[in-house]
């Protein structure tokens, strides 16, 4: 199972970090082309920006000699040569800039289109997975994979590829550049790598310490700021404001010493890195000074040797953020790549082909547990005509609605058999089978969109007339109409902006649209007021209607006039028969019925 | 920019923020103008700074007096001691008169140097003042001394001319060659000094050596004393951008603290109006990722973002004290470009960057509802269209990022080509002034470490800049949760305090819980319906009042109006005849128990939450109250009894003991007056039963209003209140309102028959 809970981005490590990154170049490497193409340019246009300060420096060499010898009467500057030099800088300049456009442009579509893939894939990897996963995995951990993970990716994919590229390059170009100038000078120079590289890792390793704890108080923090959110009227109402208050500042104060101590650590490296760079540029500056002096270097090679000191020190700190970039990229990446290689559905049987079934179902010793060593429901037979209403009700957790799971093939059984129209379901092709279905559940689903585009999900070819026809039918069109803009009226997000009742009475129309042989009802109206559920109740009959119908309730009274109900206990059928029958039977169901009445304030 | 509001009441770290990144700009800023000595003084005039050498060889200063005026010989002769056993004279004056000397100095050291260096008969036959007078005969001289003249040969030359124009042998004294100096000063020009003291330069540098001073150790000298200089500058650099980090890092993680309790502390304050206004989800947003991001951009505000100006304004200064090398307008241009480069790409891509946001949103839409809707859409056939629904925000979303970043990704080649074209222009233009002697190459060289300084100044601010709209955004959303009051006022903070129940004489009586609603309306704010309207009842302790009626006709917010979550907005709900509004909240609170329609419980164990109300509370008390809410079953099977831990929000227990915690919570405070919204609904029906019995039976003296939606819970209560649309349709006894009230009929006979109901009872005759 996946990692759950609040996530810690900044200290998460990947599992297989090699491996992970190892995958994602496969992903980097769709675009082959574009990929070398942008290396090839990102190294190129170190190459140049490499050599600009080398030919700058001769400039100046040839300016600096050109004075000296007019000082010392035995010529002038050679502006010509000068202008020559200056031109071809201009030139490499500009071509290194123009390669690092091209490389930013090639790259930023590379990366991009790999975060689109990835968030097209998770996608439709979730419409391949068993439903399991889902009832597993909440909604928001593959949500924070398809926002967060893949967007972490986006931002630090491009950036981290190029500084890789370009730090490396860099480091390679200026050292060459560096020895090729002086290898004295050059020695100087490599000198401070090792302290920078000791001042990175002491930086990092004493700021980490403060960040893994930052993340922790963090966590704690945003606990309880959700926790206490929620329940605010009731902290409210049990006068414990203050005693939060406190409570929620002793985790408050402590992230704020985590978080600036962490802060400052990291910040630190900054100033270091700046300084050890100076160090370096102070050791040129009079080293190269005493060269000059003897004349062992020109006095423009020491003007270009400042400034790859300057470039010498920044791809080391870059590197060492590129190695930050790319534990989180990979930790951000083996979520992703964990989600797509989750276990998917079975493949679907061909053979036989099923259009439009008559509605016979019938469950044959059904034997099924989420899983395996605990059985939901044991041994479970039953035969439902085609056209026949069957209620089934029982306790929570007694297996209701697993087994309108297990008919609509969201779950296979582990044994025994479902068929319906004598078919075993695991012989139809998933998509042909459930097109026999429509459902209306407790969680009534509906999507940001018209109400007209809500209720003609149901069936995507109906026409106008037809979606207004199935409100009617379900009574949900005289509400519909009373809403500014009627059938156009937009739902919003939650879809809050229509009553439970409403929406119940939507999802109620979009079935009837569909028009499907085998009905399934679950708990459809127990979010809703006996009056509304009246109204939803008759709007169900006439779904109801003609064909198969099973009703899962624990308001006993929506069930009366079921042509069998099944009492259900711990995934065994108890009871069955007609209301008057049960009742009169006196167990299970009598007893479940008769407490309803109970004279509370006697007993 | 709203984000830098938050640094009003941190002044002071601002300001010492700035003093920090100041100092430390002025250090990074000093480093060029070092390095420039390093290389003009250091290399190229061989460590000597003035042309006023610290010691002279008396023959050598008495060469430089022969080119000075009477008054500047005075000067010069006043600030050099005697000469020593070597012949050597010291430099004695101070370092202001040193200044005074250099001009005519210089210009005396350049003569003897170039005459030291020998100068040709023929240019000395042109030197002003030879062709005047007819007595030089450049050949004669060409033949006595060759082509060219040393200074002593010049000297002797010098003297004969002189003995000769005054018929006398003549002594050569100081001031001898003044008139001469003027004269070639005069031809020079004003473009000489660069030569000039270049040249004197040479001259100081033989002299030293003539005086026995090591002329390699003083440039040695100079240049490790000018590297030590560069080293201090860089170390006070450094400590000052550590100290400006810990300044920044400490006052962002203190205002993010501050931040953070007064959004908790307020939140808790609210009363659901505000609640729903905001709704949780996007307060708890609010309260922790907005903060940190305000936090982050912060820190980066007050240790890059001022830093960046700093040095920028430092660069300017610099260049325009550097003097008129002429360069100044490289910079301006320079800088003009830059801002017009930024200007575009920010012009483009902002708007983007804001409908982004919307595209993020759209995605995440879509996503989440194909993920909530996994069964309906997979029932429905659907997963084709919904993948297709996605792709087209997936790619409207990726072109949006391409668009964007590739935009941003300009600005790093751009910035380069403009830095690099300035550095070309400084070097090419620098050098016609270099060659002109307005400027040195060292001056040179800084000029284009400024720049770039500058520059880079600029790109940081750029950089910042994209982040600056995603945390204003998050400023505003802070800011907006901690302008918005909650609208319950509490008479126990106000001057006259909260009311009490008093007797006839003025003493405090403990109160009996007797709850009334005198034509209570309640409106929403910002609504023109009014959600309840004109309700009133009386329950007295030991009595219970039930409340049925369609879901949204406003039965939650009826009882909310109890504990004051809401305030009635006409009419008055009392306490023993006291207005709810005029008792202190605390004490109000304290005399309700009240249990709200979501079971919520809090993390910790089943006793901390059963104590909820009161965590001094004995465990008898604990234990009675869950023993009435039907809990001690379940409680007693845990194998940890109370200690039993509770998940966030109390996920790790089913539903209906979810609820029975929360009633027992209620119980537990002994209220006066109980409250319950709707809290048996995820109670089965036998559980629901048990528990109305106990309650009925333990909590006799307690006024108990009962929100119910199953006409079972209500119909036993002393008084039903029935409400359609907000308004009472219905009052009295479930028997009385099955005669007389026509909602409440239709809500029981869809509930139960008619058999049940009771109706038939009379006829059919007790049947059950």
């Amino acid at each position: 199972m996946p990692p759950m809970g609040p996530r810690h981005h900044a200290t998460e490590k990947a599992r297989d970090f090699k491996g992970t990154l190892l995958k994602l170049v496969r992903y980097l490497a769709r675009d082959k082309v574009r990929l070398f193409i942008a290396i090839a340019c990102a190294v190129g246009s170190v190459a140049f920006n490499v050599t600009g300060p080398r030919v700058l420096g001769n400039a100046t060499t040839q300016l600096f000699e050109g004075i000296a010898a007019k000082v010392a009467g035995t010529g002038s500057v050679d502006f010509d040569a000068v202008g020559m030099i200056l031109a071809t800088a201009l030139c490499i300049y500009v071509s290194s800039a123009f390669l690092n456009l091209v490389q930013g442009w090639l790259m930023t579509g590379i990366t991009q289109r790999v975060c689109y893939r990835l968030r097209r894939e998770i996608i439709e990897k979730v419409d391949r997975m068993p439903l399991a996963y889902f009832e597993r995995v909440s909604t928001g951990d593959v949500m924070s994979r398809v926002t967060n993970d893949v967007d972490t990716l986006g931002q630090s994919l491009n950036q981290s590829v190029t500084q890789l590229i370009t730090s490396i390059a860099q480091l390679v170009g200026v050292s060459i550049q560096m020895l090729s100038l002086s290898v004295m000078l050059a020695g100087v120079t490599f000198l401070t790598v090792p302290i920078s590289l000791i001042a990175v890792i002491l930086v990092v390793r004493s700021s980490q310490k403060y960040f893994r704890r930052q993340q922790t108080f963090l966590g704690q923090a945003n606990g309880i700021i959700e926790e206490s959110f929620a329940g605010q009227n009731i902290i409210q109402a049990f006068n414990a404001s203050e005693r939060s208050v406190e409570e929620f500042d002793v985790v408050n104060d402590r992230l704020m010493e985590s978080g600036w101590l962490a802060q400052f650590l990291s910040g630190l490296m900054q100033p270091i890195m700046n300084f050890v760079g100076n160090l370096g540029y102070v050791a040129v500056v009079v080293i190269g000074a005493f060269q000059a002096i003897v004349g062992t270097i020109s006095i423009g090679d020491v003007q270009a040797f400042m400034q790859y000191v300057r470039n010498f020190t920044q791809p080391i700190t870059q590197l060492s953020q590129v190695s930050n970039m790319l534990q989180q990229l990979s930790a951000a990446a083996e979520r992703i790549f964990d989600f797509l290689a989750e276990p998917e559905e079975s493949p679907d049987a061909t053979t036989p082909e099923l259009s439009r079934c008559k509605g016979a179902v019938d469950f044959e010793h059904v034997r099924f547990g989420y899983v395996p060593d605990k059985t939901i429901i044991h041994d479970f037979s039953c035969t439902v005509e085609p056209g026949q209403t069957v209620a089934i009700v029982g306790p929570t957790g007694a297996g209701k609605t697993t087994l309108m799971k297990l008919l609509m093939r969201f779950y296979d059984v582990n044994s025994g058999s479902i068929k319906v129209d004598g078919v075993d379901v695991r012989d139809y092709a998933r998509e042909d089978l459930r097109r026999n279905f429509a459902m209306v559940l407790q969680d009534t689903w509906l999507f940001k969109g018209t109400v007209r585009e809500n209720i003609r999900y149901g069936n995507a070819e109906a026409d106008d007339a037809m979606v207004e026809a199935a409100a009617r039918a379900a009574l949900a069109d005289h509400f519909i109409r009373t809403l500014p803009g009627g059938y156009d009226f937009e739902l919003n997000e939650e879809a809050s902006n229509v009553s439970q009742g409403q929406k119940q009475l939507l999802t109620i129309a979009r079935a009837l649209l569909a028009d499907r042989p085998i009905l399934i009802l679950d708990e459809a109206t127990s979010n809703v007021d006996t009056r509304t559920e009246e109204r939803i109740q008759r709007a169900m009959d006439i779904l109801m209607a003609g064909r198969t119908s099973f009703v899962i309730a624990h308001r006993l009274s929506t069930i009366r006039n079921a042509d069998m109900i099944l009492v259900l206990r711990d995934g065994d059928i108890v009871e069955s028969g007609t209301h008057d029958e049960l009742l009169a039977r006196g167990g299970f169901y009598a007893d479940l019925y008769n407490s309803q009445f109970d004279e509370g304030m006697e007993a | 920019m709203k984000t830098f509001g938050f640094l009003k009441h941190h002044k002071i770290n601002l300001l010492i923020a700035l003093c920090l990144l100041m100092v430390q700009a002025y250090c990074e800023l000093t480093l060029p103008t070092v390095m420039s000595d390093i290389v003009d003084t250091g290399i190229s005039r061989g460590g000597i700074e003035s042309v006023v050498p610290e010691s002279i060889a008396g023959d050598d200063l008495a060469n430089i007096e022969l080119f000075l005026r009477p008054s500047e010989i005075d000067s010069v002769e006043a600030a050099y001691g005697a000469a020593d056993e070597m012949g050597v004279r010291t430099f004695i004056g101070q370092e202001s008169e040193r200044a005074d000397l250099e001009g005519f100095m210089g210009e005396a050291e350049m003569l003897v140097y170039t005459l030291e260096q020998g100068v040709s008969v023929d240019s000395f036959a042109e030197m002003p003042g030879m062709e005047t007078d007819g007595s030089f005969d450049a050949n004669a001289l060409q033949a006595q001394v060759g082509e060219s003249m040393d200074f002593e040969e010049f000297k002797q030359l010098m003297t004969i001319m002189a003995s000769m124009q005054a018929g006398q042998p003549v002594e050569l004294g100081p001031g001898a060659f003044a008139q001469m100096r003027s004269s070639f000063m005069e031809q020079l020009g004003s473009n000489g000094d660069t030569i000039v003291t270049s040249q004197a330069i040479m001259f100081v540098k033989d002299a030293l050596g003539r005086a026995g001073v090591d002329v390699n150790a003083v440039q040695t000298d100079y240049l490790i004393r000018q590297g030590s200089l560069m080293l201090t500058y860089a170390l006070v650099g450094a400590l000052c951008a550590i100290g400006a980090a810990f300044n920044a890092s400490r006052t962002a993680a203190k205002i993010a603290r501050g931040l953070r309790h007064d959004i908790y502390e307020r939140v808790l304050s609210f009363s659901p109006a505000e609640m729903n206004e905001f709704s949780e989800a996007s307060l708890i947003t609010r309260a922790t990722n907005d903060i940190q991001q305000i936090q982050m951009v912060l820190v980066m505000c007050m240790r890059m973002v001022l830093f960046a100006p700093c040095m920028g304004i430092g660069a300017v200064v610099k260049v325009i004290c550097f003097g008129s090398t002429g360069l100044q307008w490289i910079i301006v241009a320079g800088l003009a470009v830059i801002s017009i480069v930024i200007g575009v790409l920010m012009g483009l891509t902002m708007p983007k960057f804001r409908t982004m946001q919307n595209l993020v949103d759209r995605n995440n839409l879509i996503a989440r509802e194909i993920l909530t809707g996994i069964m309906p859409v997979r029932a429905f056939g659907r997963s084709k269209y919904e993948e297709a629904r996605y792709d087209e925000a997936n790619r409207e979303l990726t072109g949006t990022y391409i668009f964007t970043n590739r935009a941003m990704s300009f600005m790093m080649p751009i910035m380069m080509v403009i830095m690099n074209v300035i550095s070309v222009a400084i070097v090419w233009f620098g050098g016609h002034g270099v060659d002109a002697g307005t400027m040195q190459v060292g001056d040179l060289m800084a000029y284009m470490n400024y720049t770039m300084q500058v520059i880079m100044s600029f790109m940081i601010i750029t950089m910042i800049a994209v982040m600056l709209p995603r945390a204003d955004i998050s400023s505003d959303r802070v800011k907006k949760v901690l302008d918005t009051y909650s609208s319950i006022k509490d008479p126990a903070k106000s001057p006259r305090g909260g009311a009490h129940l008093q007797t006839a004489e003025g003493e405090v009586m403990p109160w009996t819980g007797e709850l009334s609603f005198n034509d209570v309306s309640f409106t929403y704010p910002g609504s023109d319906e009014p959600t309840i309207s004109h309700v009133s009842f009386t329950v007295r302790p030991g009595q219970t009042l039930g409340i049925i009626g369609s879901t949204g006709v406003g039965k939650s917010t009826l009882v909310q109006l109890i504990p004051r979550l809401y305030d009635a907005t006409q009419g008055r709900v009392t306490v023993d005849g006291v207005d709810v509004r005029t008792i202190g909240l605390e004490e109000l609170r304290g005399l309700i128990g009240y249990v709200p329609q979501k079971g919520l419980l809090f993390s910790g164990d089943i006793a901390s939450n059963i104590k909820y109300g009161d965590p001094d509370m004995d465990d008898a008390s604990m234990e009675r109250a869950a023993r009435i809410a039907q809990a001690t079953e379940f409680i007693d099977e845990k194998p940890d009894g109370y200690e039993s831990t509770i998940a966030q929000g109390g996920t790790n227990v089913s539903g209906g003991q979810r609820q029975r915690l929360a009633i027992a919570r209620a119980l537990a405070i002994r209220p006066k007056i109980l409250v319950f919204d709707d809290s048996f609904s995820a109670l089965d029906y036998k559980t629901d039963a048990t528990l109305r019995a106990a309650l009925a039976q333990e909590a006799k003296d307690a006024s108990v209003v009962i929100v119910g939606q199953r006409i079972a819970t209500i119909m036993h209560a002393d008084e039903i209140l029935v409400l359609d649309d907000g308004h009472v349709v219905g009052q009295g006894t479930h028997e009385e309102l099955l005669k007389t009230c026509p909602a409440y009929l239709e809500i029981a006979t869809s509930q139960l028959s008619a058999q049940e109901l009771g109706l038939a009872e009379q006829t059919e005759g007790g049947e059950r």
